[in-house]
């Protein structure tokens, strides 16, 4: 199963999404990111641990904050057969450590199989990460999911972008 | 002052978030500005976003550019990360 950059946009479920990030600390955030998407059953809870050492640990060796507000948390993830996708909304911001020096207030979230396999192509893995940053880097994005009322909205804002940035 | 250097991707893993972190990090520490080109399209070199955006993978060849009074400074030190493949793992 080959996702087509045109359909990137499917991989992200409302219910993996979260309009209402509160944490103040990265620990938080990671916590709540990763309870959405056991909530969620996207992802399995005997590998939220996992995920959240991974996470943290990756966090360590250069911030995931990306600039311009956006950050984009992802990990391989030992357990996973084929990558796992949030977005979340933190309306107030957190510090994450951007090389810009701004807070965070989207969060892409990508935990992603350790190995090549049947439902994870790295190449596809790679060019949907160029996907992502380039839904990021537009302005528009980034000041309407601020705004949107409800996660398929949030969904739908990534689909109406997707076929913005081709 | 423009200079430019081709630089190739020599990490397995490909121009992902963590070098183009790297990249930007270093050429922060620089005034001059940095653009990066892969086939037609250039964009900037201290944007991680617009540096991620190109997808480079392990075997791309990349044009860094850069304008301004420490620009040689600048391009050897990106030139720099690109051979030591980010501090990744090379292609076997």
């Amino acid at each position: 199963m080959q996702t087509k950059p045109k359909d990137f946009w499917k991989l992200f479920r409302p219910s993996a999404c979260s309009l209402k990030l509160g944490g103040n600390s990265q620990e938080e955030i990671f916590d709540e990111l990763l309870e959405i998407l056991v909530k969620a059953k996207v992802l399995s809870a005997d590998l939220a641990d996992p995920a959240k050492r991974a996470l943290t640990d990756r966090e360590q060796l250069a911030s995931t904050g990306v600039g311009q507000n956006v950050a984009i948390p992802h990990v391989k993830l030992k357990g996973l057969e084929q990558a796992v996708f949030g977005l979340s909304v933190h309306q107030r911001g957190v510090d994450w450590h951007a090389l810009d020096g701004e807070p965070v207030t989207i969060f892409f979230t990508v935990l992603r199989p350790e190995k090549p396999g049947p439902y994870h192509d790295p190449d596809r893995h790679r060019e949907l990460m160029g996907w992502i940053a380039s839904l990021a880097r537009e302005p528009d994005f980034r000041r309407f999911a601020m705004h949107v009322s409800n996660r398929t909205e949030l969904v739908d804002l990534v689909k109406e972008m997707s076929a913005r940035i081709g | 002052m423009e200079i430019r250097r081709t630089v190739s991707v020599v990490n397995k893993q490909g121009l992902h978030a963590r070098p183009c972190h790297a990249i930007v990090s270093t050429a922060l520490n620089f005034k001059s500005e940095l653009r990066v080109a892969l086939g037609g399209r250039e964009v900037n070199g201290k944007s991680i976003l617009e540096l991620m955006t190109l997808s480079a993978g392990l075997g791309t060849e990349l044009e860094i550019r850069a304008w301004g009074g420490d620009a040689e400074g600048l391009v050897s030190a990106v030139e720099g990360l690109f051979s030591a493949g980010f501090g990744e793992e090379l292609a076997s």
